[in-house]
C-alpha cells in the first residue's frame, strides 16, 4: 500500500484484514441481514461522510476560501477581472451565504420551529437557497438544450436527408429518424389517443409508427440490460478477486 | 408554538411538519386532526419502533435544504395520498419541490435517470426499487388525476423491469396473436445467424464501435499534450472501471500526457491516484514512474454538480485551487499548458451515462474540447446517440471494449494486469451460464402457471 | 415570505445564467462565473452541514438509548476518527491514516455493497424478463444477443455474424431509440424549466 508507507508496516496487514472484514460483513447482506452486517454499514457510512468533510475542508473551502481571506490571495485565487476590479465584499459574501446557510440548517436541527427566531433563520436561509436553486435551473435548462436537444435533433435530422450517398447510409439514417420518431410518439401519445385525436388513415399511420417506437425502445432496454449485467457481473468477480487477492497475502509466505 | 409528538420518537414537530425534524420519520401520513390531539411525550415514554425507523430520504434532504422547512413543504392533499408511494414523481406538488432542492452531485439535470429507466440499480439496497423510480418526470399536466393515472399505466405497462410486483402480468387482450409473427421472426433469425455465419477464430473480447476511434484520438494527440480529466467513479465501480481506463491511460503515459484531474465523487482522487500509479509503475518502472507523476495535477474534488462543471467549461483555472493540500497547484507545468493552450482532449472516465451527458451539456458548449469517453458497459447504449453526433470522440466501454483498445497499442499490457483481466474473464463466463439459468427458470415457470 | 425571497433570488439568477449561456449578455459572464464558484462553495458548506446533521441524529438516538443505538456509537467513532485524523494533517485526504481509512474500510466497503448489485439484478432478470410480459420478446431478443456477444467465448466458437449483428443493432436501432428517449428527456426538462420560470420556483402554483 503505497499510500501509507509512512505508517508501521504492521498497519498494511491490518488494513488487509479490516478490508477483508468489512468486505465479508457487507457481503453477508446478501444471505441475511444480521448485527455484524449493519455494524459494517454504519461504519462505513460513519467513515464516508467523515471522508466528505475532510474533503470540503481540505479542497474547498480551505483552498479557496478560508486561505485566500486571511493571506489576502483572493484575487488570484478566484475573483474574476471584474470591470473596476474585485470589490471587497465580493471575498466575504460566500462565507457570509455559507454561514446563512448553516443557521437555517441550524434552524432545523433545533426542530424548525414557528416563532420569530425560525422565521428569521429561514428567511436568511433563503439567500443561499435561491442562489443554488438559481444556479442550478439555469445551467440544467442551458444545458439540456445546447449539449442535447440541439445537437441531438441536428444530427437525426441531417441522418436523413435526401441526396446522401450512397443509398443503404441514407435508408439507415431515415430508419433511425423513424425509430427516433417512434420513440418520442410511444412516450408522448397513447394508443387510444392517437386513435382519439387522428382518425382514419393518420391515426393508422401514428399508431403504427408509435408501436414501431415501442418495439425500439423495448429492443434499446434488452440491449441495455445485457451491458448492465455485464457491469455488476464484473463487479462481482473483481470483489472476489480482491478478496482473494487479501487471503493470500495475509496468510504465511503470501504475497501479491 | 403548537407542536406533536412524532409517533417514532416522540420529540415535538410544528403541526404542519412533513418530516420529523430530529429522527425523519415521514408525517405525512398522520392527519391534522390527530396530530392536535397528541401531545410531544418526554423521550423516555417511547412506542414500539415502527418497521423502518432510520430516517427516509426526504428526512435527510431536509436538514441539507433549509429551505424546505416543514412550512414550506405542504401536506398532501388527499388527492395526492392516493398515489402510490413507489411513483412520487406522480404527486403534483412535486414539481415544487423539486424546484426548490439544490443542484447537488448526484442530481445535476432536471430530468436525470430518465434515459436510466431500466438501469435498475443505482444504489445498493434499492435494487428492485430504481427501475421504478427513476423516471422522475412529473407529466407536463400533472394536476389531471386521470392523466396520472395513464401515466401511471405506462410506466406500469410499457417498461416491465419497473413493475415491483413479482406476480405475472397479464399482457393485453388479443396481444398474444401479435407476437405471433415476431416468434417466427425470432425462429428465422436464430437458424439463419447459425446457417450463414460460420464458426471462425475468434479468441479476444470484442470491441464495440467507437473503441477504434477511441485509439484514433488518443494516438492523433501531439506528444505532452494537455488532457482535462474528469474521474467520475469512486471505488464503488472501480472493480469495472479501473480495467476500462488502464489501456487508454497506458496509451495516453505512452504518448506523455499531461493530465489535470478533477472529480465530482469523494472517492474519486483518491481512486484516480491509485489508479494512475498502478498505471505509471506497470507501465514504466518505479523509476521514471517518479517523474510521469509529476506530469500529472490533482485539480482536487469539486462538489456543487452542474454548476462547476459549467464553471471549468468557461473558466478552467477558475475551478481549480490555487493551493491544493500544501502544493501550489498552478506553478505544475500541467497547469500551466492547460492555461496557455486550453486542454487538448477532455477524457471522461464514468460508471454512469448521467455524467458523462452532464460533461457534454455543460462543458463541452463553452470549451468546444473534443470528449473521450471512457465507461462502465452498463453506460454504452444510452452514449450511443452522443457518439453518433460526433459530441464524443470515441467511446470505450466495458473491459471488452477496453480488451479491443490494448490490442492496438505497441506494447502488450503488463502481466499484472493480464491476470486481472483472466479473473474478470472467468467471473463472465459464469455471469453468462447464470443469467441463462435464471432466464430458463423464469421461463419455467411460466409454463407451470394457468 | 422566505419562499418568495428565495423565488425571487433564483429566477434572477437563472436568468443571469441564462443571458450568459445563450450570449445574450456578454457582460455577465464574469458576475456568472463568481455564482459558480458561490455554488461551489455552498456546496462545500452543504457538505459539513449534513455531517452535523448526521452526528445530530445518531447523537440523539445514543441519547435516548434507542434500538440499535451501539451501531450509532460505531457511526460516531467512524466519523470523529476521519475527521479527527483529516482534519489534524495538512495533508488532508493523502495523510497516511486517512488513506488507510480509504483502503482498508472505505474502498472495499463500497465496492462490495455496489457489487452485490450484480446478484440483484440476476434476481430482477428472472422475475422479470419472461415473454409473457409486453415487449418481453424484444426485450429478450436484445438481451440475448448482446450477452452472447459479450461473453468471452474460447475461440471458433461464435458465428462472426453475432457480433456483426450485435455492432449494427447497437450503432443503429438502439441509437436511433435512445436518442429518441434522450429529446424526450430534454424536451421535458425544458417544459419544467420554462414552467418554473414562468411561474417562478418559489411560487405554489
Amino acid at each position: 500500500m503505497p499510500f501509507t508507507a509512512d505508517l508501521p508496516a504492521q498497519w498494511a496487514e491490518w488494513a488487509n484484514w479490516t478490508a477483508l472484514a468489512i468486505s465479508i460483513l457487507i457481503a453477508s447482506m446478501a444471505l441475511r441481514e444480521t448485527v455484524l452486517a449493519r455494524l459494517a454499514q454504519y461504519v462505513l457510512v460513519g467513515a464516508g461522510v467523515g471522508y466528505a468533510v475532510v474533503l470540503a475542508w481540505h479542497h474547498v473551502l480551505r483552498p479557496r476560501l478560508w486561505g485566500p481571506l486571511w493571506q489576502g490571495t483572493l484575487e488570484e485565487q478566484f475573483w474574476v477581472p471584474l470591470p473596476g476590479g474585485a470589490p471587497f465584499w465580493l471575498g466575504w459574501a460566500p462565507l457570509v451565504l455559507g454561514l446563512l446557510l448553516w443557521l437555517a440548517g441550524l434552524d432545523l436541527l433545533r426542530g424548525g420551529g414557528d416563532d420569530r427566531l425560525g422565521a428569521v433563520l429561514r428567511f436568511l436561509g433563503a439567500l443561499p437557497g435561491g442562489i443554488l436553486v438559481g444556479v442550478g435551473l439555469g445551467v440544467a435548462l442551458a444545458g439540456a438544450f445546447q449539449g442535447t436537444l440541439l445537437p441531438q435533433l441536428l444530427r437525426a435530422g441531417q441522418l436523413a436527408r435526401p441526396g446522401i450517398a450512397p443509398l443503404e447510409l441514407w435508408l439507415l439514417g431515415l430508419l433511425s429518424l423513424i425509430l427516433t420518431g417512434g420513440v418520442l410518439l410511444a412516450w408522448v401519445v397513447r394508443d387510444e389517443t392517437a386513435q382519439q385525436v387522428y382518425g382514419g388513415g393518420a391515426g393508422l399511420v401514428v399508431r403504427g409508427w408509435r408501436r414501431i417506437g415501442q418495439r425500439a425502445l423495448w429492443l434499446a432496454a434488452g440491449v441495455l440490460l445485457a451491458r448492465l449485467l455485464f457491469s455488476r457481473i464484473t463487479l462481482l468477480a473483481a470483489r472476489i478477486q480482491a478478496v482473494e487477492g487479501w487471503i493470500r497475502q495475509g496468510l504465511p509466505g503470501g504475497g501479491p | 408554538m403548537s407542536t406533536f409528538g412524532c409517533p417514532h420518537c416522540g420529540q415535538p414537530n410544528p403541526l404542519n411538519a412533513s418530516f420529523c425534524a430530529h429522527c425523519g420519520t415521514d408525517l405525512r401520513s398522520l392527519p391534522r386532526d390527530e396530530r392536535s390531539s397528541q401531545e410531544a411525550r418526554p423521550s423516555g415514554d417511547l412506542p414500539p419502533a415502527p418497521e423502518a425507523p432510520l430516517p427516509g430520504e426526504e428526512g435527510r434532504l431536509l436538514a441539507e435544504q433549509p429551505w424546505l422547512q416543514p412550512e414550506t413543504v405542504e401536506s398532501p392533499s388527499p388527492e395526492e395520498e392516493r398515489l402510490p408511494e413507489e411513483q412520487p414523481w406522480l404527486r403534483p406538488a412535486q414539481e415544487e419541490r423539486d424546484a426548490m432542492e439544490p443542484p447537488t452531485a448526484a442530481s445535476q439535470r432536471l430530468v436525470t435517470g430518465l434515459q436510466g429507466l431500466l438501469e435498475p440499480v443505482e444504489e445498493a439496497g434499492l435494487a428492485l426499487e430504481t427501475p421504478a423510480q427513476a423516471p422522475d418526470t412529473p407529466p407536463p399536466a400533472g394536476r389531471d388525476p386521470e392523466l396520472l393515472q395513464r401515466w401511471q399505466m405506462r410506466f406500469a405497462e410499457e417498461v416491465p423491469l419497473a413493475d415491483p410486483v413479482p406476480t405475472p402480468m397479464a399482457p393485453p387482450p388479443g396481444s398474444r396473436r401479435g407476437y405471433g409473427m415476431e416468434w417466427i421472426g425470432l425462429a428465422v433469425l436464430v437458424l439463419g445467424l447459425w446457417l450463414l455465419g460460420p464458426p471462425t477464430l475468434r479468441s479476444a473480447p470484442h470491441g464495440w464501435p467507437g473503441t477504434q476511434a477511441a485509439y484514433q484520438a488518443v494516438e492523433a494527440l501531439p506528444i505532452g499534450a494537455s488532457v482535462l480529466v474528469d474521474w467520475a467513479y469512486d471505488p464503488a465501480t472501480a472493480g469495472e472501471l479501473d480495467r476500462v481506463a488502464y489501456p487508454v491511460l497506458v496509451h495516453l503515459v505512452d504518448r506523455n500526457a499531461q493530465f489535470v484531474v478533477v472529480s465530482q465523487f469523494p472517492g474519486g482522487m483518491a481512486t484516480a491516484r491509485r489508479t494512475l500509479q498502478a498505471v505509471q509503475v506497470e507501465r514504466l518502472g518505479p523509476m521514471q514512474a517518479r517523474t510521469a507523476a509529476q506530469q500529472v495535477v490533482e485539480g482536487g474534488f469539486l462538489p456543487g454538480g452542474a454548476p462547476v462543471l459549467a464553471l471549468l467549461g468557461q473558466a478552467t483555472e477558475l475551478g481549480l485551487p490555487v493551493d491544493l493540500e500544501g502544493t501550489p497547484a498552478r506553478e505544475r507545468a500541467p497547469l500551466q499548458a492547460l492555461q496557455e493552450t486550453g486542454p487538448a482532449l477532455a477524457l471522461v472516465l464514468a460508471a454512469h451515462s448521467e455524467d458523462v451527458q452532464r460533461w457534454l451539456e455543460q462543458v463541452q458548449p463553452l470549451n468546444r474540447v473534443p470528449v473521450l469517453a471512457v465507461t462502465a458497459a452498463a453506460a454504452d447504449p444510452v452514449l450511443r446517440p452522443y457518439w453518433d453526433s460526433g459530441q464524443l470522440v470515441g467511446l470505450v466501454s466495458g473491459y471488452d471494449s477496453a480488451q479491443a483498445y490494448a490490442r492496438w497499442l505497441e506494447e502488450p499490457l503488463p502481466f499484472v494486469e493480464e491476470v486481472r483481466i483472466a479473473g474478470l474473464q472467468r467471473g463472465q463466463q459464469l455471469g453468462f451460464w447464470l443469467l441463462v439459468v435464471a432466464l430458463v427458470l423464469g421461463h419455467l415457470r411460466l409454463l407451470g402457471e394457468p | 415570505m422566505d419562499r418568495r425571497v428565495g423565488g425571487t433570488v433564483a429566477l434572477v439568477v437563472a436568468m443571469l445564467v441564462l443571458a450568459d449561456r445563450f450570449g445574450l449578455a456578454p457582460a455577465t459572464r464574469p458576475w456568472v462565473n463568481v455564482l459558480y464558484v458561490w455554488s461551489l462553495l455552498l456546496a462545500g458548506f452543504a457538505l459539513l452541514l449534513g455531517a452535523v446533521h448526521l452526528a445530530g441524529v445518531h447523537l440523539g438516538r445514543v441519547r435516548r438509548g434507542e434500538a440499535e443505538w451501539p451501531l450509532s456509537v460505531a457511526l460516531l467513532a467512524a466519523l470523529a476518527v476521519t475527521v479527527g485524523v483529516g482534519l489534524a494533517d495538512p495533508r488532508g485526504i493523502r495523510a497516511p491514516a486517512v488513506e488507510w481509512i480509504f483502503d482498508a474500510v472505505l474502498a472495499p466497503g463500497q465496492a462490495t455493497l455496489f457489487a452485490l448489485t450484480g446478484l440483484f439484478l440476476l434476481t430482477a432478470i428472472h422475475r422479470f424478463v419472461r415473454l409473457d410480459r409486453p415487449g418481453g420478446l424484444w426485450i429478450l431478443v436484445g438481451l440475448v444477443l448482446v450477452a452472447v456477444v459479450q461473453a468471452p467465448w474460447p475461440p471458433d466458437l461464435l458465428p462472426p455474424l453475432w457480433a456483426r449483428l450485435a455492432d449494427w443493432l447497437l450503432v443503429w436501432p438502439v441509437m436511433a431509440a435512445w436518442r429518441g428517449v434522450l429529446l424526450g428527456s430534454a424536451l421535458a426538462s425544458l417544459w419544467i424549466g420554462g414552467y418554473l420560470l414562468i411561474r417562478g420556483p418559489g411560487s405554489r402554483g
